[in-house]
């Protein structure tokens, strides 16, 4: 790791942070709970795009823990923790595949496994199946979200590539 | 992996994508349509173990229950007349209080921190006869 690279790496986990502060004062835009932009995870969409799997891993992982030692909710901690690795991994796998190309789909299978690994950890918490009812609503705002913040780091593509 | 694989693995995402989506959406719409009853029975849950059970059909006056959980944590849940709401949180994020009252089994109301569940559940058979005669 140069400097370059761990300067760039340290800016987008601090925009990530930044979006993810921001995002969590929002109110929640719908009385579902679990259903949320996760407008952070356009960062580890560029940083799988522009660097390599393992940097986007770092990135996300710092995020997690940085939010949770910034605001403090240690619950969402686990959720985050747990949905972002297995969102991470699907769209590790599909991007490799893919070539950085359609970054859309791989965002919105990311979205969907992210909020599976939501529920799974509230089974674990809650010890009962009754939030598996939850599975269709956050499908399908994983498939609306997902495919927004796919957009998102897409067309943020053509300004990065300017940049570099 | 050439140009053909990736199509077809675009092709078979896209598939599971619409197939997922469309059958949930199929799962929404048909739980709302089956609300067979208007008759619900409310069951609170923590950590899977039901503590209380209130058929919401037999509410006549909205009273409210505390409930505690481990960590000094605490709800406020109030039972209306064919609804059931948590007025009061003790954990941060107050969602189940955003979700508001519950009057269907559609979703449930959960706080996580504070291990809560409630779910409202259809009875089959109820005890609804006015009147017997011989």
């Amino acid at each position: 790791m140069n400097i370059k690279k761990i300067s760039s790496l340290s800016m987008l986990t601090t925009f990530a942070l930044i979006i993810y502060s921001i995002e969590n004062t929002l109110p929640p835009l719908v009385p579902i709970p679990g259903i949320k932009l996760g407008l952070a995870n356009i960062i580890t969409l560029i940083v799988l795009l522009n660097f390599t799997g393992k940097d986007a891993f770092l990135v996300l992982i710092m995020r997690i823990l940085l939010s949770t030692f910034i605001l403090g909710q240690t619950l969402s901690f686990f959720y985050s923790l747990l949905g972002g690795i297995l969102g991470f991994l699907i769209m590790y796998i599909l991007n490799y595949l893919f070539k950085n190309d359609y970054i859309f789909i791989t965002s919105i299978f990311g979205a969907l496994f992210h909020n599976i690994g939501q529920i799974m950890i509230a089974v674990i918490i809650t010890k009962s199946l009754a939030v598996f009812s939850y599975l269709p609503f956050l499908i399908i705002s994983g498939f609306i979200t997902g495919l927004f913040i796919g957009l998102c780091a897409h067309y943020s593509q053509k300004y990065l590539l300017k940049l570099r | 992996m050439n140009k053909n694989t990736t199509k077809k693995l675009l092709l078979i995402l896209c598939i599971i994508l619409l197939f997922v989506t469309i059958s949930s959406i199929f799962v929404i719409l048909f739980s709302k349509q089956n609300k067979t009853s208007d008759n619900y029975i409310a069951k609170i849950y923590q950590d899977g173990i039901v503590l209380y059970s209130i058929p919401l059909y037999e509410v006549k006056a909205s009273y409210t229950i505390t409930i505690h959980g481990e960590n000094k944590s605490e709800n406020i849940i109030q039972i209306e007349p064919a609804k059931i709401s948590i007025i009061s949180a003790s954990c941060p994020d107050k969602i189940c209080i955003n979700q508001g009252a519950i009057e269907n089994s559609l979703f449930p109301i959960t706080c996580l921190p504070n291990h809560l569940i409630i779910t409202l559940e259809a009875t089959s058979s109820i005890p609804n006869i006015d009147i017997v005669t011989y």
